[in-house]
């Protein structure tokens, strides 16, 4: 074993604590039963139970995607129970359980006055229901809405019914047939005509119940010349058997609109042989409507048994522009097949695709990714560049990336490295007196640049931090 | 069960099991359709070489050492085979790859197997002619060239047509390399545009051995050539040199598969692809290192023009990287003609369309420029500017 593999042995998963809170979980199983009866406990009107059902109804027809590099062991979704919530009832967060305020205290996550020092604003989503959301005043003050999706199918069902599955439609994809089913939370986000929201949002999502999967669904909308930048952050007990989260994510960017979505994806990632871990499946598509929109996705996915996600920019209004910057890294048997797809169809549209995969034990890490320029996409403008960071000899990084251009005056680029810490780094860094495990977290930070640099301040932090605890005992 | 593949199972001598062509949802055939194919009946394709014109009789002669094949059909007489080759034909159980089903079908035929003994000094000619009685049918070839220990040989592929017509050409060539052994390869064709072609190429490399190919495809109504190849010794090396011209309505789809199985394997694929007109241009490279294929260097560009509002380009550069100790990138481009570079040219008083050629013809020469064999080098660049259309603006 390489100086560079020993290093990292004895991972720490910090989140991986239980909460032992009085959990109100449905039978296990699925069926048309099951989806009214989550419709009617989130007191649903006619029209979403009916959305629902038909997705479902969908669902039953699809089979499980196959193409992805990926060893995913058998799902048995009779074996999943759809909702799971804590019983004790309360109105706002003031009147949530303390148990749950402190599992968030334990997670760094703010929900109380102190968070003001934070300057976030915070929905908590804890198994399928959202415990709260911090600073909704201040926001309706500007006039932007931040809640969580099942508040805002009953304070502002027009909006939700007009954008939700415009983006993703319900029998896009297997697992977002699943999700538009039996979705049970999410974040719901709208920002104004013009507004620049005051401050970052953010979800953090929590599962703890135990033979559940979380079903998240998450809207933003900007309309013209608004803009937001949102967060999300996502942990979950140490198990050994694997829970499925299926989320839906969509963005909807209108004239001169800005949407910036960060996520730092730390669910559990299973033990050192891949026992455990959670399948993180999740379709994440933003829909640049508008002239002179733009969307950028920030990942930085360092938890999860399997990660399985492509957040994807439709550049459908002209001028618009799309980014997406990732670091995955994988270690022990995790596995991460990730990437974006960015479809050019408006004119003078531009995109930019930043990804960097870091492969340690025996994880796997694909970038797969579809750069597309249609016919009438004139001037579009598109950059790539993915590179792989090998930490061992049985990881594997892979790239896949497709581009199909039809418009004569676009100019496409794509370039994707792969390499290794090599023995010959660390003995530099090591000569100069750096300690094994610094250099390599300086080498891995100086790869990840590109992307921590478009995180916010605090989440950069968190990001580097994870960067460092996923790797401890990868080298040595 | 279309007759595209009834006329393939039924050509076999031997039973080919399940022989799937390819569906619409097939990834690795996804910029392809066989719709077309699939939608047409072929008639029996003919069982002897039959009477050739004396023009091309003369297009025959003109190469010194050469194979000649008529319809599929290999023809002694018309071939001249330098000594250090032994020539002998078998019939064995296909034996191509099961993700090449096209191939797997024409391995099954009757092969001509080339033993390479000696080292051979001059270049050998396959040439692959395509009669006008093979209108309306499958025209199929198999061939197994062998390498001894340490020979080299250089052989030029060249597909002749005598006229064009909707005729299907599927040829399936295995080539291995014992240690130490080399092999130049170039592959071009004159294609009508109502043709469809489907070659397939595995390769396998011994350890110190080098397999340098080269092609200039030009493409057809349909072109779809697989190129296979896996370094199984120690230091084996592959390099391409390679470009797409497609017009017209021509359609070329490249698949290049270079697989490092034995540690400090090198590969190097340099591809480029213009399409103008209507044509659609498809390159799709995948770099494998195999795990403990340690030092494995691993290294493919593709660069394309897209040169008419018209025409298509779609590329998939892949890499599957499984061991650590390697060097590994790759790197594809998708743009136009430089404006400025159009402008130089025109401002020292060339007119628009003979510039547009010029850089057209610079672009795609670059990696052709590459090629050691000096006289596979000359062969390409004469077909690259046999391919290039005159009215290029």
């Amino acid at each position: 074993m390489s100086e560079v593999e020993t290093l990292i042995a004895n991972r720490k998963y910090e989140a991986g604590f239980s909460t032992d809170i009085d959990t109100e979980v449905m039978p296990k199983g699925l069926g048309e039963d099951v989806v009214r009866l989550i419709s009617a406990k989130k007191g649903e009107p006619e029209w979403l139970t009916e959305w629902r059902l038909a997705a479902y109804r969908h669902w039953l027809t699809m089979t499980a995607p196959h193409w992805a590099k990926l060893e995913i062991a058998p799902i048995d979704f009779q074996d999943i129970s759809y909702y799971a919530a804590p019983k004790k009832k309360f109105k706002s967060l003031d009147e949530v359980d303390p148990k749950l305020l402190e599992t968030y205290d334990k997670l760094g996550v703010p929900l109380h006055e102190r968070a003001r020092l934070a300057g976030v604003a915070v929905d908590a989503v804890f198994d399928s229901v959202s415990l709260g959301t911090t600073f909704k005043d201040e926001l309706a003050k500007a006039g932007v809405i931040f809640c969580s999706l099942s508040e805002a199918v009953r304070e502002h069902p027009e909006l939700v019914r007009r954008y939700l599955g415009s983006v993703v439609p319900t029998g896009d994809n297997y697992f977002a047939a699943l999700n538009s089913a039996v979705f049970s939370d999410g974040s719901f986000v709208f920002v104004p005509k013009g507004v620049r929201c005051p401050m970052e949002l953010s979800t953090y999502f929590r599962i703890n119940a135990r033979d559940t999967g979380q079903f998240e669904r998450t809207l933003i909308v900007c309309e013209e010349g608004a803009s937001v930048s949102y967060l999300e952050g996502c942990t979950a007990p140490m198990r050994d058997e694997n829970q499925l989260h299926a989320a839906v994510v969509e963005l909807v960017a209108l004239d001169d609109a800005s949407i910036k979505y960060s996520t730092v994806q730390n669910w559990y990632p299973g033990d050192e042989n891949g026992i455990g871990g959670i399948y993180n499946f999740v379709t994440k598509r933003g829909d640049c409507r508008g002239a002179r929109s733009r969307i950028s996705w920030t990942q930085v996915e360092t938890g999860s048994a399997i990660t399985w996600k492509y957040p994807s920019c439709i550049l459908r209004g002209d001028g618009s522009s799309g980014e997406f910057y990732s670091v995955a890294l994988t270690h022990h048997r995790q596995q991460a097949d990730t990437g974006t797809k960015m479809i050019h169809l408006g004119r003078d549209t531009r995109s930019k695709i930043i990804s960097k995969g870091i492969s340690a034990g025996r994880g796997q890490n694909t970038y797969r990714g579809l750069v597309k320029v249609a016919k009438d996409a004139h001037a579009a403008r598109n950059f790539t560049q993915c590179d792989s960071l090998l930490i061992g000899k049985r990881c594997g990084a892979h790239t896949f990336p497709c581009i199909e251009v039809k418009n004569a005056s676009a100019v496409v680029e794509h370039e994707a490295t792969t390499s290794k810490i090599s023995d010959d780094q660390l003995f530099y860094c090591r000569a100069r007196g750096i300690r094994p495990e610094d250099a390599v977290s300086m080498i891995v930070d100086g790869f990840c640049k590109q992307v921590f640099r478009e995180l916010p301040m605090e989440f950069a932090v968190e990001a580097k931090k994870l960067l460092e605890v996923s790797l401890e005992g990868a080298i040595g | 069960m279309s007759n595209l593949q009834q006329t393939l199972v039924a050509a076999a001598p031997e039973a080919l099991g399940d022989l799937s062509l390819p569906g619409a949802r097939d990834e690795r055939w996804r910029y392809s359709s066989l719709r077309a194919l699939n939608q047409r009946s072929f008639s029996a394709a003919p069982t002897q070489p039959g009477a050739l014109s004396p023009e091309l009789e003369a297009k025959i002669a003109a190469f010194p050492s050469r194979l000649v094949f008529v319809d599929g059909h290999y023809d002694e007489a018309r071939s001249a085979v330098p000594g250090g080759l032994a020539m002998t034909t078998q019939i064995a159980p296909a034996n191509a790859p099961a993700h090449l089903p096209f191939a797997r079908a024409a391995s099954a035929l009757p092969t001509l197997v080339i033993g390479v003994q000696q080292t051979q000094s001059e270049p050998l000619h396959i040439v692959s002619v395509l009669t006008a009685a093979a209108a309306d049918t499958i025209v199929q070839q198999a061939l197994w060239i062998e390498l001894a220990a340490g020979t080299t040989l250089s052989v030029q592929h060249r597909r002749i047509v005598e006229a064009d017509s909707n005729v299907v050409t599927n040829a399936w060539r295995d080539l291995a390399l014992a240690d130490g052994a080399r092999l130049d390869w170039l592959e071009v064709g004159e294609d009508g545009e109502r043709a469809s072609v489907v070659l397939g190429t595995r390769a396998r490399v011994g350890a110190g051995a080098t397999f340098q190919f080269a092609e200039v495809a030009a493409g057809a109504a349909l072109y779809r050539h697989d190129l296979d190849v896996t370094l199984v010794g120690e230091q084996a090396v592959f390099g391409v040199r390679g470009c797409t011209m497609v017009s017209r309505r021509r359609h070329a789809d490249i698949h290049i598969d270079a697989r490092h199985r034995a540690k400090h394997t090198r590969a190097d694929i340099v591809w480029r692809g213009l399409a103008d007109q209507r044509g659609h241009g498809i390159f799709a490279g995948q770099l494998i290192v195999e795990a403990g294929a340690d030092g494995a260097d691993a290294a493919l560009s593709n660069k394309n023009l897209l040169l008419s509002p018209h025409a298509e380009i779609d590329t998939r550069p892949v890499l599957e990287i499984h061991a650590d100790e390697v060097k590994a990138a790759h790197g594809a481009t998708v743009g136009r003609l430089d404006e400025r570079s159009l402008f130089y040219l025109r401002s020292r008083g060339i007119p628009e369309a003979e510039a547009r050629r010029i850089l057209q013809l610079a672009f795609a020469r670059e990696p052709l420029l590459q090629i050691t064999d000096p006289q596979l080098r000359e062969a390409a660049l004469a077909a690259l500017a046999r391919c290039l259309p005159e009215d290029a603006a």
